[in-house]
């Protein structure tokens, strides 16, 4: 086998020296300090998760003749997708699970070149019942209402995005 | 035992998303665990004017940025710069639906990719790795970036499938392997 061109560099990379200098934080204290940041901000991602979960509705409301557009698509996407990023950070578990079913239905109908609003209608019904500001579900309800999502992507018969990444 | 400790006094990160909200939450998590310096940018383009200006220890970005996608960024550069910013460790944040961009950012050379939601364990675990694993930086025609081999032995087989795994390499390599076979 003829060998292809490579080189090999051993540069400094002077972030692990900076790092490795004495002194610094604890893992416990700077994972400590993180969270207490982040704390500060967790009043301001309730107001993110709603306003997000309020452009999905206001999109999904828009539809013609039962139809969304690609670019519509792509809008709900974008915003589920940033719903599932906080809901995971601050703890929203079902909220979590029904903005990742949406993304889940948006990309495999996407990728299905449909357009269909209907299952995006279901969606933003859970979202907005398990959004922060909404009155906490019990666990039964919750699981009933997310088992309803799960068929529906089942009637379409996509998979969990993540379940295609190789 | 002793606790992992880090010093990020003095650290610049440079830090790209496309989102505000979701920047700030990883800058607040940067900030408390010591760094002063976050820029923060929104566009890829946006992030190669700052990468001119600027020094940075760290590159944080998202795998799909508005303007390109995060495995653009990190071709330009490690392809487009001098050392020390050509070898900038590079993490790579993924959202759900950007997961199918992540094989495509670790090809491009990124360091480390991370799932998001990010929490402050995995962001302090994945900084202490990086700042405790030395790796070299391979350049080829079709990649520039860390080694992602993490084992110094040949295959089971010793047959060298690579491309990129040459005679002379392949002998060496067999030679440490029958070592460690011996050892």
């Amino acid at each position: 086998m003829a060998g292809v061109m490579k080189k090999v560099h051993f540069p400094k990379i002077k972030l692990q020296e900076m790092l490795m200098r004495p002194g610094g934080i604890g893992r416990d204290e700077a994972i400590g300090a993180a969270m207490d940041n982040l704390r500060s901000e967790s009043g301001e991602s309730n107001t993110v998760m709603e306003n997000a979960i309020a452009a999905i509705a206001a999109i999904a409301a828009n539809a013609r003749k039962n139809a969304l557009s690609e670019q519509d698509m792509a809008e709900i996407l974008e915003q589920a997708d940033q719903i599932v990023t906080l809901a995971g950070t601050f703890g929203y578990e079902y909220l979590d699970r029904a903005a990742r079913g949406l993304c889940d239905i948006t990309d495999g109908l996407m990728r299905a070149n449909r357009h269909d609003a209907a299952p995006i209608h279901v969606h933003v019904m859970a979202l907005r019942l398990f959004s922060p500001a909404a009155a906490t579900p019990s666990q039964a309800e919750a699981e009933k209402v997310l088992s309803e999502l799960a068929s529906v992507t089942a009637f379409y018969n996509f998979g969990p995005i993540d379940s295609r990444v190789n | 035992m002793a606790q992992q400790r880090l010093n990020f006094r003095g650290v610049s990160v440079l830090l790209v998303d496309r989102n505000h909200y979701c920047r700030s939450l990883v800058a607040q998590m940067l900030r408390g665990f010591g760094v002063e310096n976050v820029i923060s940018c929104e566009t890829g383009a946006e992030a190669q004017d700052q990468l001119k200006t600027n020094h940075v220890e760290l590159c944080v970005t998202e795998a799909d940025l508005p303007d390109m996608p995060g495995a653009d960024l990190i071709n330009w550069l490690r392809r487009e710069n001098k050392d020390p910013l050509r070898f900038v460790p590079i993490l790579v944040l993924s959202g759900y639906t950007q997961l199918r961009l992540l094989s495509a950012t670790r090809d491009a050379g990124a360091n480390l990719l991370l799932k998001k939601p990010l929490s402050a364990q995995a962001l302090f675990d994945r900084l202490a790795w990086l700042a405790r694993t030395p790796r070299s930086y391979i350049e080829t025609k079709n990649y520039v970036g860390p080694d992602r081999r993490f084992k110094d032995i040949a295959p089971p087989d010793s047959a060298f499938k690579r491309e990129t795994d040459a005679p002379e390499e392949s002998a060496q390599d067999e030679t440490q392997a029958e070592e460690l076979r011996s050892a």
